[in-house]
């Protein structure tokens, strides 16, 4: 019942957070802003020694079977970390399309490797919220250039929709990051996501859905988006706790700066958008772990609120802190940065109110 | 929701096939273009009706006309009473703070007198608590009450009295000593505002409706007996009604104004730049985030059923709604008025409208809901103090004198 977590939800989460706060430290990520193309090996260890990889893929598989509410817990505390590699989300994305549309031998070729972490994925889906510009395929094979793809400078396997030259139809697929692909990291403002163009020039790729191929694209981008949701109300919550914590420390004009309704009210505001980003994702947790209700209206749900929750948060907590806060030794940037990053990377705020839109609007008769 | 048990599933469907047939009577259709006095006495016969069916009072004890169940079954009720728009809401105040309030701290022989017609609809209760000299700063309530041998002569006024026209009782905080610290000097009563020396002044309010009103008590005699708890515990007493009010905040009939449905059916009429006004980006972007936010409040209320369910006591995010309601029906109600451009302007306070069901009312109700039960400010502060751990603020009145 994951509205209310139980003990062994709740001891998912003690455990990440006890390895998380001994072997990982915001300080880590530091350096990798100023690389491109870089990220954490040992943060990517602790999520492997911990079967974090394998935590939604079966036991036949080499996984924890755990499904997805596991997964959701600990994304939440990863985002509360602001953890060093994005493969726990877009790896997901892989083996749930794996799960839901590849063969027997497809996943008996690649679901074992990325269970234990020794191959990473990546998702390249924005485009099928808005059917947006698609790589072209042509008889298995594919060509063209991504845009920016979270963990595109290292991951081993791409699923993305791409559009049939043949049909004009899209097509779910599989490609193997080798040699074929040529991944160009791409400098942002949040190094640690591994943030790569690929390119493509007839690559051989292997299909995975041909049938309504665009909307198998948009709900497994909806999958990763209530993951992703979860990592960025861990975010949130980080930030409001500093912000809390700060306030009742620093003082200013004999008084702590908490006395102050300008700032005591910003951070109640805060909480008060972070609790709607938690309802709507425990909502479409719920949802992924009974394959229930409209998956994609309630991850769009999720994934506005938790924009809004990470945005604010991450923005105020800086304002409340002062000059020290948008220093480069402060954590609060990190926080800022990725805010801002996982609000991109899955299609923006427009694109998701689009989906959302749609989805309600059809909902109501005309 | 899976999680609840099928008992609480089996109380659902019965509560839904007591009230399908009721609908055509009392429902949201019903009611529309009712005056206030007509939509009252409506509410009144869909009260008794459920009372008569064991639906009045669910958490309260069998032997004053309750159905003695859980809060659980009381959160469901309401849930679905009000997703058929019954009229609820005149009982809200009375059934949620002064009757629990009295079945706390009153005798058996009052409880037996005034619970069960309370129940019934018979009556409606008010709560006296605001000033013009106080509304927030509760504590610096002046109405006195002196002591005069076996009774307590109360004189001062009371304002912002929601249905006090309508009632017949209430609960009120008076001051009892002058000379302690204003938090100690308070003493709750329950009193009958039919008595002599009580004078009703209705208040129009800003939409043109008077729900609230001035209460003046001009030497006003209440028996001793009459009073709740210790003699300089009406703080305290008062503190506790406010809370006691908490678990009916989730189950708020006004909850956003009308359904989102509404606005995208006006949206699809209307044109905006010589196209559907709903295919506009800005009055989508207004829909998806509507949606998103109500469907946040919908899981925190879901998720305190759960809790309540798991015998635990629901957490203080049910403050929640009352500040973010308000904020979304302004902006659903803005999006609205603007695409019905002039027409926006209608507003016939004569007809009576409902904030659910006419965009103008809502929006001209949006101030209320920012102020009455709390202000917002009072909200982020209880927020900021009583969840997050951050300081008071500043309070000479607690200094040492
Ligand atoms: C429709 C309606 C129905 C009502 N029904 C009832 C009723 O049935 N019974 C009853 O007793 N009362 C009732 N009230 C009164 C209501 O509880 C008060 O209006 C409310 O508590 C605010 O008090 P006030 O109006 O005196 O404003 P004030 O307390 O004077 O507040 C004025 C402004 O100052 C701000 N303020 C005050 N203190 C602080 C602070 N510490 N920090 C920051 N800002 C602060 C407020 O937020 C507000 O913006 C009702 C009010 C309305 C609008």
């Amino acid at each position: 019942m994951p509205f209310l977590l139980d003990d062994d939800h709740r001891q998912i989460v003690q455990e990440a957070e006890r390895v998380l706060s001994d072997g990982w430290s915001p300080d880590g990520l530091r350096h990798l802003l100023e690389r491109v193309g870089a990220h954490d090996d040992r943060f990517w260890t602790t999520c492997r020694d911990m079967g974090w990889t394998g935590i939604t893929i079966s036991e036949d598989h080499g996984g924890l079977g755990l499904g997805p509410i596991a997964l959701c817990l600990t994304a939440e505390v990863v985002g509360r970390f602001v953890g060093g590699a994005p493969f726990l989300s877009t790896g997901y994305g892989v083996s749930e399309a794996l799960r839901r549309f590849g063969s027997n031998d497809q996943q008996g070729r690649y679901l074992a490797g990325l269970a234990n972490g020794e191959r990473t994925g990546a998702i390249d889906l924005t485009s099928a919220l808005d059917g947006g510009e698609r790589l072209a395929w042509t008889d298995g094979r594919l060509s063209g250039a991504t845009g920016l793809v979270a963990a595109g400078a290292w991951a081993d396997l791409l699923v993305t929709v791409a559009r049939d030259t043949a049909t004009g139809g899209d097509v779910l697929v599989l490609v193997a990051l080798d040699e074929q692909a040529h991944p160009e990291p791409v400098q942002t403002f949040d190094n640690s996501r591994g943030y790569a163009v690929l390119h493509f020039n007839s690559a051989p790729a292997e299909v995975l859905a041909t049938e309504h191929a665009g909307d198998a694209a948009l709900e497994l981008l909806a999958r990763v988006a209530v993951i992703v949701a979860f990592e960025q109300l861990g975010g949130a919550e980080a930030c409001m706790e500093r912000a809390r914590n700060f306030a009742n420390e620093r003082q200013a004009f004999g008084q702590p700066i908490g006395k102050f309704q300008a700032i005591k009210h910003r951070i109640a505001e805060m909480y008060v958008a972070n609790e709607l980003a938690r309802g709507n994702a425990l909502r479409a947790a719920l949802s992924l772990r009974d394959d229930a209700g409209d998956l994609v209206l309630r991850a769009g749900a999720a994934r506005l609120t938790a924009i809004d929750a990470y945005e604010f948060a991450a923005t105020e907590a800086i304002q409340t802190h002062g000059a020290i806060g948008i220093t480069w030794e402060h954590d609060l940037h990190l926080f800022f940065r990725r805010s801002r990053a996982l609000a991109l990377e899955l299609g923006g705020r427009g694109p998701w109110q689009d989906v959302v839109a749609r989805r309600v609007i059809a909902g109501v008769a005309a | 929701m899976t999680s609840l048990s099928p008992e609480l599933e089996a109380f659902r469907d019965r509560v839904v096939a007591f009230m399908d047939p009721h609908v055509a009577e009392y429902g949201q259709a019903a009611r529309l273009g009712l005056s206030l006095d007509d939509d009252i006495a409506l509410a009144r016969r869909w009260q008794a009706t459920k009372a008569a069916a064991g639906y009045a009072g669910l958490t309260f004890p069998t032997e004053y006309g309750g159905a003695g169940l859980t809060q659980l079954e009381q959160v469901i009720f309401v849930a679905e009473e009000a997703a058929r728009g019954f009229p609820a809401g005149y009982f809200v105040i009375s059934l949620s703070m002064p009757i629990p309030m009295m079945l706390r701290y009153a005798t058996p022989e009052q409880k037996a007198r005034f619970v069960p017609p309370a129940l019934r609809g018979e009556q409606i209760w008010s709560q006296l608590f605001s000033e013009p000299s106080t509304g927030s700063d509760l504590a610096a309530v002046r109405t006195r009450a002196v002591r005069d041998g076996e009774d307590w002569i109360i004189s001062g006024q009371k304002v912002w009295t929601t249905f006090a026209q309508y009632s017949d009782y209430g609960v009120i905080v008076a001051r009892t000593d002058p000379d302690a610290p204003k938090h100690r000097g308070l003493t709750y009563f329950f009193v009958d505002l039919k008595a002599q020396g009580v004078t009703v002044r209705p208040i129009r309010q800003l939409h043109s409706a008077a729900e609230f009103n001035e209460v003046f008590f001009d030497d006003v005699r209440v028996p001793d007996a009459w009073r709740l708890g210790g003699v300089g515990d009406g703080f305290r007493l008062a503190v506790e009604t406010l809370m006691i009010e908490r678990y009916t905040a989730a189950a708020d009939e006004t909850g956003f104004g009308p359904p989102l449905d509404a606005l995208i059916s006006l949206a699809r009429e209307a044109q905006l730049d010589g196209r559907p006004a709903l295919e506009d980006g800005r009055v989508r972007a207004v829909i998806a985030q509507a949606y998103a936010t109500q469907q946040g409040l919908l899981a925190i209320s879901e998720k305190s059923i759960l809790e309540l369910a798991a015998g635990r006591e629901p957490g203080p995010e049910g403050s929640i709604h009352k500040l973010v309601g308000a904020r979304g029906r302004r902006e659903v109600a803005l999006c609205a008025l603007d695409l019905l451009g002039t027409d926006g302007l209608r507003f016939d306070a004569a007809a009576h409208p409902r904030p659910k069901t006419d965009f103008a009312m809502s929006w001209m109700d949006q101030p209320t809901l920012r102020i009455a039960g709390g202000t917002d400010e009072m909200l982020l502060n209880t927020v900021a103090e009583r969840i997050l751990g951050l300081p008071q603020d500043y309070r000479p009145d607690k200094l040492p004198r």
